[in-house]
């Protein structure tokens, strides 16, 4: 069975809508966590060497209501290393975009363990759609666009003061992602992301 | 409801996460989220179980901290303790095992058996 297409566009609305259905995602960064075991009720298993088996530290079961998470992730992040909280974050996002973008799909594919269902998802026509979707749709729930443009207004505000050719520097894209990334629990390469699909600033 | 079932239930009505339970509470993720799943059985060591149905927001003394008691004993497969201390109870506990164990287990039976176990136990009678 394979994914259909999608656009961009069509991502972002259904990331959009799924964030507007929850009261406590309306200011970043968002607890997709929160939403996904206590608003949809998801049950969460920390598992051993989810990472270092299949290269995951979230992973969806083919039932949709259950989500595997790297035992070892999990205790980092307890341990106070932020950067297992924005990977798991996104994580988290991630499988939200496989279940609100392909649940159909997966319920008609009737899988019966793990295994078959990243069989399916990992097969070459499906792969790198459904990955590509539930990136898309991770990247824009996790940063709302009116917010992604605010930042970069005020970023672009201050740069102007200095070099209106700033946008020409080479480190200066990575440099404003870094700072514009802490208020969304996300990594700078997330907003680098962003800026290119949102249009704000392509890459060429 | 079992032992695993109840502490997921009151972990998810104080609206808190498996991380951020744990993460107040100090304990770990994956043993507590195996004993939510029954995987694990219950603690056995009683001050741990005090613990737990503190940080779940049980009160000493309730119906509710007696009864995440009993699901405790009953998760690991044991009769409570407080009725094991109670001779008049034990005595008739073969009864009442010959009594669920029988083919014909209708509900005239099971009504006798309950007034059977309420007379021994009533509080009234010591």
């Amino acid at each position: 069975m394979k994914i259909d297409y999608r656009s961009n566009d069509d991502i972002h609305a259904w990331a959009d809508d799924f964030r507007g259905m929850f009261s406590n995602a309306s200011a970043p960064p968002i607890d997709v966590i929160y939403i996904a075991e206590i608003e949809l009720g998801l049950e969460i298993i920390p598992t051993p060497h989810l990472f270092s088996k299949i290269g995951m530290d979230a992973a969806l079961a083919p039932n949709l209501e259950t989500v595997y998470v790297d035992e070892e992730s999990y205790l980092k992040w307890e341990a106070g290393q932020r950067w297992i909280e924005k990977r798991l974050r996104f994580s988290f996002a991630h499988e939200l975009g496989h279940r609100v973008l392909h649940e159909d799909l997966i319920k008609e594919s009737k899988f019966q363990t793990l295994e078959d269902f990243k069989r399916w998802a990992g097969s070459p026509e499906n792969y790198q759609r459904a990955e590509y979707q539930a990136n898309e749709f991770a990247g824009r729930l996790l940063v709302p666009i009116d917010l992604l443009k605010e930042e970069y207004d005020r970023y672009q505000a201050e740069a102007d003061k200095f070099d209106s050719n700033w946008r020409g520097i080479e480190c200066i894209r990575e440099h404003m992602a870094k700072k514009i990334a802490p208020r969304f629990g996300v990594n700078h390469q997330v907003i680098e992301v962003r800026f290119d699909h949102e249009g704000i600033w392509p890459v060429n | 409801m079992n032992f695993g079932e109840t502490i997921k239930t009151l972990r998810l009505a104080r609206k808190q996460t498996l991380r951020q339970f744990c993460f107040e509470f100090g304990h770990d993720p994956s043993n507590w989220s195996k004993i939510e799943r029954g995987v694990n059985p219950p603690p056995k060591d009683e001050a741990t179980l005090a613990r737990w149905a503190a940080d779940l927001g049980l009160t000493a003394g309730t119906s509710e901290w007696d009864n995440f008691m009993d699901l405790a004993a009953v998760g690991r497969g044991q009769i409570p303790k407080d009725l094991m201390s109670d001779e008049k109870l034990v005595e008739k506990l073969p009864v009442f095992f010959r009594t669920v164990r029988g083919a014909e287990f209708d509900e005239e039976k099971l009504d006798s058996l309950i007034e059977t176990i309420r007379g021994v136990h009533s509080p009234d009678e010591d």
